[in-house]
C-alpha cells in the first residue's frame, strides 16, 4: 500500500494505491500525473486564484470558454436539475462558484489518470470527498460533526462518498430557496463523485426534500444529521457493522 | 432590443411569480425580472383544484450575456407546492427543473429518525475494520478567508 498527501486545492488531497505486483515507479510516476492534473484544473478553476479561467470569466473577460469549463457548467446545470435546485453554484454571493463540484470532479479525474497508467486499485481522498476505483471495496469513516476526534459512521464504499456540512468551516452554506440549512452534516454514498460532492451540499442544505429526491436516484444513497443530533438516511444505506 | 425566452411547463399551472435573477459580478447585464400573465390571478383563486393545463411564461432578456439562475416563489397547489427554477449561462437556458415537494410530508411522517452514532476512534482501531480513509467537512483557512471575503461582499463592504 503506497500513500501520499498533496496540497492542492486549498485542501489536502491523499492518495491510497494498492501497489501489489506494481513496480515502485511506475506507481510513483501514476501518483505524479494524477497531482499534475489536480494543479492544472486548480489554475483553472480556482475562485481565489485571479488568473484562473473562472476568475476570468466572472470578471467578463472571458467570451469563448474552454472544453473543460463548458463540461463544469454542464455538471453543474445538471447538479442542479437532479437536486431539484438545492445546489445551485449560480445562487452564491460572490458569484458563479462551482467550487462545491469542481473538487470532486477534479478527484475523479485525477482517479482516472491512475487508472490510465495501470493502476487497478486505488482511493484518492480530496479534502474528505473520496472517490475510489471500481473493484475494491473500501471503508470510508464520516466524522462525527460534533465530536471532531470521532466518527459517526463508517460506510463501505466502491465508487464514492462526499460529506458537507457547516460545523467546520461556519456557515458556509447557501440555501437557495432562501431560509436555514437543514443539516450539520450530510453525507452522500455512491455514483460519480462530482455529482455526489454537489448532492452532499444539497441534502445539507435541503434535509428531508433532498433525502426524498435521492431515494429516487439509482445508486445513491444517503443521511443527514440535524443540529439536535438527529440522524435521517434513505432507505438503502448502508453502513458498516462496527459496534460503537 | 430585448430576446424572448418563453418557458412552458405542462403540470405548471399558473403560479409562476416574479422572479429575480441575480448574475455574478461583472456581468452586469442582470436580468431582472420574469413574469407569468396569468399568475397573479390563477394562482390564488383556485388552490384547491388539480393542476392543468399550460402555462406560458415570458421572459425577457437583454441581448448581451447573461448568466444567472432564479427561483419562482413557492406556490400551492392541491397536492403541495412547487416552484420553478430557471438557469442561464451565457444567454443559453441550461437548467429549467421544477422544486416538486408533494409527496414530502408522507415521507416525511414515514422517516426514522435515529439518534447519531458515537464511534470513538481508538475503539474501532482495537476492531478489525479498518477505515481506509474518513470523510467530513474541511476546514481549510483559504477557504475560510474566502467565506469572509464574501460576506463582507455581501455587504458592499470594499
Amino acid at each position: 500500500m503506497i500513500t501520499r498527501a498533496e496540497t492542492v486545492m486549498g485542501t489536502v488531497v491523499s492518495f491510497l494505491v494498492d501497489d501489489e505486483n506494481l513496480p515502485d515507479n511506475l506507481v510513483s510516476t501514476a501518483l505524479d500525473e494524477a497531482c499534475a492534473e489536480l494543479h492544472r484544473l486548480d489554475d483553472r478553476f480556482s475562485p481565489w486564484k485571479s488568473n484562473s479561467e473562472l476568475s476570468r470569466w466572472r470578471r467578463g473577460e472571458v467570451t469563448e470558454l474552454s472544453s473543460l469549463m463548458d463540461e463544469v457548467f454542464e455538471l453543474c446545470s445538471h447538479a442542479l436539475t437532479v437536486s431539484r435546485g438545492f445546489f445551485d453554484p449560480w445562487a452564491l454571493p460572490g458569484g458563479f462558484d462551482p467550487t462545491g463540484l469542481v473538487k470532486g470532479w477534479a478527484a475523479e479525474r485525477a482517479l482516472s489518470v491512475l487508472a490510465q497508467l495501470g493502476i487497478g486499485a486505488a482511493l484518492i481522498n480530496a479534502g474528505g470527498d473520496v472517490c475510489v476505483l471500481p473493484g475494491t471495496t473500501y471503508q470510508v469513516g464520516i466524522r462525527h460533526p460534533q465530536k471532531p476526534r470521532d466518527l459517526c459512521a463508517v460506510v463501505p464504499t466502491t465508487s464514492a462518498v462526499a460529506t458537507s456540512g457547516i460545523y467546520e468551516r461556519g456557515d458556509h452554506l447557501i440555501n437557495p430557496f432562501g431560509g436555514d440549512v437543514a443539516a450539520i452534516s450530510a453525507t452522500v454514498v455512491g455514483g460519480r463523485l462530482a455529482l455526489t460532492d454537489a448532492l452532499a451540499t444539497a441534502l445539507a442544505v435541503g434535509g428531508k426534500s433532498v433525502l426524498y429526491l435521492l431515494e429516487g436516484l439509482d445508486g445513491l444513497e444517503g443521511f443527514f444529521i440535524d443540529e439536535k443530533g438527529g440522524m435521517f438516511k434513505t432507505s438503502g444505506m448502508i453502513f458498516a457493522d462496527v459496534a460503537s | 432590443m430585448k430576446r424572448i425566452f418563453s418557458l412552458m411547463g405542462a403540470t405548471v399551472a399558473g403560479f409562476v411569480g416574479v422572479v429575480t435573477l441575480h448574475s455574478p459580478p461583472g456581468q452586469s447585464a442582470a436580468v431582472s425580472k420574469v413574469t407569468s400573465p396569468t399568475s397573479n390571478t390563477t394562482t390564488s383563486s383556485s388552490p384547491s383544484q388539480p393542476p392543468s393545463g399550460t402555462t406560458t411564461t415570458t421572459v425577457a432578456v437583454p441581448a448581451q450575456n447573461v448568466n444567472g439562475s432564479a427561483v419562482g416563489q413557492l406556490e400551492n397547489y392541491s397536492y403541495g407546492q412547487m416552484s420553478v427554477k430557471v438557469t442561464i449561462t451565457n444567454n443559453h437556458i441550461v437548467g429549467l427543473s421544477i422544486a416538486s415537494l408533494q409527496t414530502l410530508e408522507s415521507y416525511s411522517k414515514q422517516l426514522e429518525q435515529y439518534a447519531v452514532p458515537i464511534l470513538k476512534s481508538e475503539i474501532l482501531a482495537a476492531q478489525s475494520i479498518k477505515v481506509n480513509a474518513v470523510s467530513g467537512a474541511t476546514y481549510t483557512s483559504e477557504a475560510y478567508a474566502y467565506s469572509i471575503q464574501n460576506a463582507l461582499d455581501a455587504l458592499h463592504f470594499k
